[in-house]
């Protein structure tokens, strides 16, 4: 492994797998939190991402401008597609969303004149830089923590855990749903407005509904309930098509056997709802503190055990 | 005085089954009301049309003179009426403790950003709420399962769990649903102190439907008897178990040797 690769990794790290990741964490509070599937959430990137290029490349508009509007046309869609998503079951929400995805792909493609249809936008200005991201993307976690340990959070889980007894609690399911979904979606933009800014380049066929699955995928294979299992799950599925790079045929036969290993032999996800949180991190630092005590004085560590 | 209940002939169909026919009931805070029957009689059904799940097909229910039929859910809730369910319903997700906070967090009125930024103010709301369901927990005895997750506990403590959930927002009207089924003895018999000692503590009116008989004679002021749906009777525990029908109705018809020896009471 050259230094030159090893820094290819690190941008590829950042200017992809971590922006990609935003988009998922609009899938984490949906999916993972709220139990209901969007197969269409890169719609909602491809939404903050044309909004934010066209701002930028045809009037000109710096970042400061480009990321609200893209984050408030997020909102706007989040919440037009919630209103008819909410009042259904949620195995229709994934038709609903991935009918608005195509809808808005096809939309796109015909609309060659303003958004360059199939060939895309090309030489939109690059705003981003690493630190930028990285930081950009350390607030969207912690904002997404403070959420799940707040009462959204709880009422999240509550209605996908069972929604009438949600319901029963005086939790107002519809409500909180849609805002779940107008936040989704509104999360799902800013990732597709920094896509933008840091690629210069967009097309619509990189949001379509494969997108969306990988994310699913990820959310599931980190451990629906897990933020740090989603976040995790994100940066090793990212990378794994990358690091496989030489062997181009095995590397998606490489990926696709580890999603199936870890469906198959942990369903509930690789962290199952533990979080890195200071608990966790107590029991692990015991358990650790244990392991040496037993390596390096084990007479005495028995005799504690016995005693 | 106002009455906290009042149901006026409800009815309630289902395709072509009518599970709750012409029902009537009323109730005063403070008061402990059971409702008694065979399985399918109904009663969880009005449980059902008081919380908001069904709308009655006729009747009306007035919850502190106010009608609440045709209110979602929530609202319901939300005006004081909580309940636990027959097949225990706790989140699963979420620890013992966020299972009880959860029935205050409707109540709390910090915004999304609050929630995203952990301002000051969403975190005082969030630690009195944490008080609050601690001594919830703490009344029905699980303060040290409180980092449990609920489908790790027994069964019984998973009851207990859902009692905690129903009675921490303080209701008006706390609605039981076979409380003591699947309970021991023992486990029963505290069971039913709890129940006596909630009531004298929150004051709240209570609603059980329950098959032992002897919840439902120890603790009740009032019965109802619901068979096929209809109210077969209602009245004072002593009366009710020692009435024909009722009898008939948990017994059978040809059961005269039977009903001979024993009224319900004893059961």
């Amino acid at each position: 492994m050259s230094a030159t690769y090893l820094s290819y990794l690190y941008s590829f790290l950042i200017d992809n797998v971590l922006i990609l990741m935003i988009g998922m964490l609009g899938v984490y509070v949906l999916t993972g939190l709220t139990g209901m599937f969007s197969m269409g959430q890169a719609a909602f990137m491809a939404v903050g991402g044309y909004a934010a290029a066209m701002l930028s490349k045809y009037l000109h508009m710096p970042l400061l401008v480009t990321m609200p509007a893209a984050v408030l046309t997020g909102t706007l869609f989040g919440f037009l597609i919630g209103l008819p998503a909410v009042k259904l079951r949620r195995d229709y929400v994934a038709i609903v969303s991935l009918g608005f995805s195509e809808a808005l792909v096809a939309f796109l493609n015909n609309t060659a004149s303003i958004t360059g249809g199939a060939l895309g936008l090309t030489a939109v200005p690059k705003y981003t830089t690493r630190p930028m991201i990285i930081v950009i993307f350390v607030l969207m976690i912690l904002f997404i923590w403070n959420l799940k340990n707040s009462r959204f959070g709880r009422e999240c889980i509550a209605i996908k855990s069972d929604e009438l007894a949600a319901a029963s609690m005086g939790i107002d399911v519809a409500r909180v749903k849609l805002l779940v979904f107008t936040l989704a979606g509104a999360i799902s933009a800013l990732g597709g407005c920094l896509y933008v800014h840091t690629t210069t380049y967009l097309d619509s066929a990189a949001f379509g509904w494969t997108q969306s699955s990988m994310w699913i995928v990820m959310v599931f294979f980190g451990g629906v309930n897990s933020l740090t299992g989603s976040v995790f799950a994100g940066i090793v599925l990212g990378l794994i098509p990358e690091i496989f790079r030489f062997s181009d045929a095995l590397r998606i036969v490489i990926y696709c056997i580890t999603v199936l290993f870890i469906v198959n032999f942990r369903p509930q996800g690789l962290f199952g709802e533990t979080e890195l949180d200071r608990k966790t991190i107590k029991r692990i630092a015991l358990a650790v503190g244990r392991f040496f005590k037993r390596v390096f004085a084990p007479s005495q560590a028995q005799e504690a055990e016995q005693g | 005085m106002g009455k906290l209940l009042e149901i006026y002939n409800l009815s309630k169909s289902f395709g072509g089954v009518r599970a709750v026919r012409d029902v009537s009931l009323s109730m005063d805070s403070n008061q402990i009301i059971s409702i008694i029957g065979p399985n399918g009689a109904g009663k969880t059904t009005i449980f059902n049309l008081i919380s908001g799940v069904y709308k009655p097909d006729a009747g009306r229910i007035l919850f502190m003179g106010k009608d609440i039929v045709g209110k979602p859910q929530h609202e319901i809730a939300r005006m004081g009426v909580s309940r636990t369910f027959q097949n225990i319903r706790l989140f699963k997700g979420l620890t013992v403790l966020e299972n009880v906070m959860t029935a205050l967090d409707a109540y709390s009125n910090y915004s999304l950003f609050s929630a995203m930024l952990g301002l000051p103010h969403k975190r005082q709301i969030d630690k009195t709420n944490m008080l609050r369901a601690l001594e919830a927990l703490q009344i029905v005895g699980l303060s040290k399962y409180r980092d449990e997750h609920p489908t790790d506990l027994p069964y019984g403590l998973q009851r207990r769990v859902e009692l905690a959930r129903a009675i921490v927002s303080q209701p008006k009207l706390l609605m039981l649903d076979e409380p003591a089924a699947g309970l021991n003895p023992s486990e029963l018999a505290a069971f039913i102190g709890l129940i006596a000692e909630l009531k004298q503590r929150f004051g709240f009116g209570i609603l059980i439907i329950e098959h032992r008989m002897q919840v439902v004679n120890e603790l009740s002021e009032h019965i109802y008897v619901l068979n096929f749906g209809n109210l077969l009777t209602h009245g004072k525990p002593q009366e009710v178990c020692n009435d024909p029908e009722v009898i008939k109705a948990y017994i059978g018809e040809d059961s005269s040797s039977v009903t001979n020896q024993k009224s319900l009471c004893q059961l």
